[in-house]
């Protein structure tokens, strides 16, 4: 944001910035907007993104190559390394590669995600590194067994990937590991094991549209 | 190898962080991007499956220890009285009774 000659607005919320024309507040999704309209703009974007918008508009059925293709893409996807997410009093508390978790601590997603699921709610193995977090993530996606489908949710396209945890579960988890891809931003949005798979996730509230690209339950 | 009481110690805690980290979201406003309150929701929705699944049947069927029951009314009752904030971010309502 320096490179636009912006900086934070002295005595206003952190998501506040000041400019030659006065404060303004940041939409909180404003950098990772930005960054996916820079990639569109290099034309990385993408063709397993359109294959998905696509297959979720009804306008093509995937191939099994091209789904595939996807899924890879997917898996590469990762959560967003450039986010930050305050910890928030759910994590408060508890220790972090040496630090003291604060609500208002700054994480990345990918962090936060471990930190909540493994750490806390020991939905994975005792033992369980962020590493082996996020693999256990890509091989859900890449494994033929797991259940694929599109949707929408306030107007944004999603890909979710269903798997059995297997191994993966711990000793608070569950039957399944659910992977979610937004189109948006081009990462993942959530990776955790649902207690009620139907309940709340396939059927949450504010899903809409969605479309099987593979069932396997 | 964890016992019943173990488990249920255990769900309590995470429940009320979990309640914490809902209250400290509907604070936040439109702060959060909202992936960040796509994931929590979730997440919430699976935390209302462990309360209707798991706790309240152990409630219900007198499987907590006294000073579990006592930490069980006490969640009841910061769900009650967050209810309005749950609705308000639109994220699932409790599906047991909130009366102890």
């Amino acid at each position: 944001m320096d490179s636009i000659g912006i900086s934070p607005c002295p005595g206003e919320r952190r998501d506040a910035f000041v400019t030659g024309l006065g404060c303004f507040r940041r939409l909180p999704d404003l950098d990772t907007r930005i960054s996916r309209f820079q990639r569109m703009a290099s034309g990385a974007v993408l063709r397993a993104d359109q294959l998905i918008m696509d297959a979720a508009a009804g306008a093509r059925i995937l191939t099994a190559e091209e789904l595939h293709e996807v899924l890879e893409h997917v898996a590469r996807a990762g959560f967003d390394p450039n986010a930050r997410e305050r910890a928030r009093g759910e994590l408060a508390g508890l220790v972090w590669q040496g630090q003291v978790l604060r609500g208002s601590t700054l994480l990345p997603p990918a962090e936060r995600h471990y930190v909540k699921h493994v750490l806390l709610r020991r939905e994975w193995p005792a033992g369980t590194s962020l590493e082996d977090y996020l693999e256990s993530a890509r091989q859900t996606i890449l494994n033929s067994g797991s259940s694929v489908f599109v949707s929408a949710y306030q107007g944004q396209w999603q890909l979710a990937v269903i798997g059995e945890s297997g191994n993966w579960r711990g000793p608070h988890g569950n039957e399944f590991i659910v992977v979610e891809y937004r189109v948006e931003t081009g990462h993942w949005t959530t990776v955790f094991q649902p207690r009620d798979m139907y309940t709340d996730f396939i059927r949450t509230a504010g899903r809409e549209r969605v479309r099987w690209l593979r069932r396997r339950i | 190898m964890a016992t019943t009481q173990d488990l249920i110690d255990f769900e309590l805690d995470i429940l009320n962080r979990a309640l914490d980290g809902v209250l400290d979201l509907a604070e936040a406003g439109d702060e959060e991007p909202d992936t960040v309150r796509y994931h929590e929701m979730l997440v919430w929705n699976s935390d209302m499956s462990r309360l209707k699944l798991d706790l309240d049947p152990a409630y219900r069927r007198g499987q907590m220890t006294l000073e579990q029951q006592e930490r069980y009314r006490v969640l009841l009752a910061r769900l009650k009285d967050a209810l309005p904030l749950i609705e308000r971010l639109g994220f699932a309502k409790p599906q047991v009774s909130l009366e102890p």
